[in-house]
């Protein structure tokens, strides 16, 4: 890893790993949407929306036991691969966009983890990052790809404007290198130790004209 | 990277922002795109889209290819350079190659690539977003009208399903008055039905545009949305905040002489945007489009139904129809000899001339203001009441030396702030601060 004598500020991540309290639990699940299609544990989102005060405190205590041990339940963490056609021919597999569809528990957690981190990216996320990001808008990058290109001439600079394309990108960073950063960004060893846990125990099974297929 | 996860996102923007902390290393000496007002612009991305802004030169474009090498040597991400587009901006020719051997494709001038689902291009004429634009709407057009749709379903089909390439485009740029004809006939003809022959319009289209309570069919008006989107760009782009893109829309905002001077280059006020702009002739068609835009969506944005002293206090002293002078328009600060006085002071919304903590109406001297205590030709008055809460009379301040009390009746709310200001020629000139009462409506001056 090559990342060695790179400086980056290092934001503490301490109260990452506090217990979860369980009105956090019932605000991310009021937060999470409705009417999704139903997932291989046939809990809908709406059992949690209409039980949140009820179940709320039960989950949450399952969470931490979880992230606690490092053991993650291979069935909450399971992930159900649907295809969903493209345009085009239907008979080439590139025509076809898996999507994953992922617990409904499996979310509430993840939603749980995710509130915290979202509060501590302004700090981290160079104001660079336009996606994903609260306050941030696709055209901060449009419209300044538009006028950095008129500034440069009004200006008398020589701007060479270089628009990237990387290669499926979402799937091919690698686990190590993404841990690596993490703890570079200062992120707390605990929280970096239960995300890679939970992400361990991953596993995903496909469906192929309604019929769900083995684990892989 | 597990699809679908909530977290995913997040960890995948930690992940590639390791790549802006790399550029932006002295160790590599990357060199950038010097912003106006001094700031640097090296690298931008939406996700996984990244523009590099580097300054155009073949050893800087090696030293920023080998660190996007050891970042996809860390990461395993790899950078599809045939996909990939370099644009050259600047006044000179570009007289070096460079990426030959790495297919990547530069965009001659003139012309654009995709980027983010707009055309980018140097000298790229306004025609080549907007013919890109008809190109979908078309396809979608050919799709949707092979439906029988009833009159709403095709008023809804138009509204969220045609105008929604329009709108993407126009959040950053303004089709001129024939394009927004030429698609206006477009949606037309699909909400008459028109298959091949153009149709017929039962009703006029300004009838359509209007909200349905009102009897039209809640038709989007091309034109006014395009201008309702661009004035946002501007309040956004002057709103708090340092990024790169704000510096250029500032520094535009500086040439023109849109009044947005705050306390510090980054620090101008959206409230700025209220007062009437005093505006030098503007080159670029864009940019008089922009601020065209904001003229026009401007005095909608003022809130007419103030129901409590918070929103009161919110609304902005300048261009603001609730607050007229004598001669019944808004306070402009153009045209005011003591409005930029005001202005400078940071004096731009009600809030600032009110004393929360005691409950009365700020003295000058606390809003910043010196005024020769000589000066006693201005025999205007300022008195003030809170009108939303009439029960809670409070007394009336005496501001500076030039403004005195009337003696009102104790216990009768007062509807009016009077502003005495000296005016060009020394002649007192009163600004009424007319009635923001809770209805909002104003009422006839008394002085």
């Amino acid at each position: 890893m090559s990342l060695g004598g790179l400086q980056i500020p290092n934001f503490g991540s301490g109260s990452f790993i506090l217990p979860l309290h369980p009105k956090q639990g019932c605000d991310t699940i009021q937060a999470l949407p409705k009417g999704k299609a139903l997932r291989h544990d046939g809990v809908l989102m709406e059992f949690f929306h209409e039980c949140a005060q009820e179940v709320a405190p039960t989950v949450l205590k399952a969470f931490m036991v979880m992230l606690n041990s490092g053991e993650t339940s291979a069935y909450i963490n399971k992930g159900l691969i649907t295809l969903i056609p493209k345009t085009g021919d239907h008979a080439r597999l590139s025509n076809w966009r898996p999507i994953t569809l992922l617990s409904n528990t499996y979310k509430v957690l993840m939603k749980t983890l995710t509130g915290r981190v979202q509060t501590a990216l302004p700090h981290i996320i160079k104001p660079n990052q336009t996606g994903f990001m609260e306050g941030k808008n696709i055209l901060d990058n449009t419209f300044m790809a538009q006028e950095a290109l008129e500034w440069a001439e009004e200006s008398d600079h020589d701007l060479v404007l270089l628009l990237l394309n990387f290669e499926k990108a979402f799937d091919r960073i690698k686990w190590g290198f993404l841990f690596t950063a993490l703890a570079k960004l200062g992120f707390n060893d605990t929280w970096v130790n239960r995300v890679r846990s939970l992400y361990h125990t991953v596993s995903s099974t496909i469906t192929v004209n309604g019929t769900i297929r083995p684990d892989f | 990277m597990r699809q679908g996860c909530p977290l995913a996102p997040y960890l995948f923007i930690l992940a590639t922002d390791v790549l802006g902390y790399m550029m932006a290393d002295p160790k590599h000496g990357v060199e950038g795109l010097s912003l106006p007002k001094g700031g640097l612009m090296r690298d931008q991305t939406f996700a996984d889209d990244t523009a590099l802004y580097l300054q155009g030169s073949p050893s800087n474009m090696d030293k920023a290819q080998d660190v996007l090498k050891l970042f996809c040597q860390a990461s395993m991400a790899k950078i599809n350079w045939h996909k990939s587009a370099a644009i050259w901006a600047s006044k000179k020719e570009k007289t070096w190659n460079w990426g030959e051997d790495v297919g990547l494709r530069w965009v001659p001038k003139g012309e654009g690539t995709r980027y983010l689902g707009i055309q980018v291009g140097f000298h790229l004429p306004s025609e080549a977003n907007f013919d890109k634009m008809m190109l979908a709407l078309k396809g979608k057009l050919i799709n949707w009208s092979q439906n029988n749709l009833s009159l709403a379903g095709r008023i809804l089909v138009a509204n969220q399903v045609l105008f929604a390439s329009m709108w993407y485009l126009a959040t950053c740029w303004n089709p001129n008055p024939r394009m927004c004809c030429q698609v206006r006939r477009v949606v037309k003809n699909f909400i008459w039905g028109g298959k091949d022959a153009p149709a017929r319009a039962k009703v006029k289209w300004d009838m359509l545009a209007l909200p349905t309570a009102q009897g039209g069919l809640g038709i989007i008006n091309p034109k006014t949305q395009s201008k309702a989107l661009l004035a946002k760009l501007l309040v956004r782009g002057l709103a708090l905040g340092g990024e790169p893109w704000k510096e250029l829309v500032r520094h535009k905002a500086d040439q023109i002489r849109l009044p947005i001077h705050g306390k510090g280059p980054n620090t101008p006020d959206i409230n700025w945007l209220f007062a009437a702009p005093k505006l030098k002739r503007i080159q670029c068609s864009m940019w008089k489009d922009i601020v065209g835009a904001w003229l026009n969506v401007r005095p909608g944005l003022t809130k007419a139904d103030l129901t409590n002293m918070a929103e009161t206090l919110k609304q902005p002293l300048f261009g603001n129809p609730s607050i007229l002078n004598t001669s019944s328009t808004p306070l402009g600060i153009g045209g005011l000899r003591k409005g930029c006085t005001f202005a400078r002071s940071e004096c731009s919304r009600v809030k600032n001339l009110w004393n929360s903590k005691d409950n009365e109406w700020k003295s000058l001297s606390k809003l910043g203001m010196s005024y020769h205590a000589s000066n006693k030709r201005c025999k205007d008055v300022i008195t003030a009441s809170i009108p939303w809460r009439p029960d809670e009379y409070t007394s009336h301040i005496q501001v500076g030396d030039w403004i005195s009390n009337p003696t009102p009746n104790p216990g009768t709310p007062l509807d009016w702030v009077y502003f005495a200001f000296e005016s060009a020629r020394g002649k007192a000139n009163v600004i009424e601060f007319k009635k923001i009462a809770p209805n909002g409506r104003i009422q006839a001056t008394t002085h």
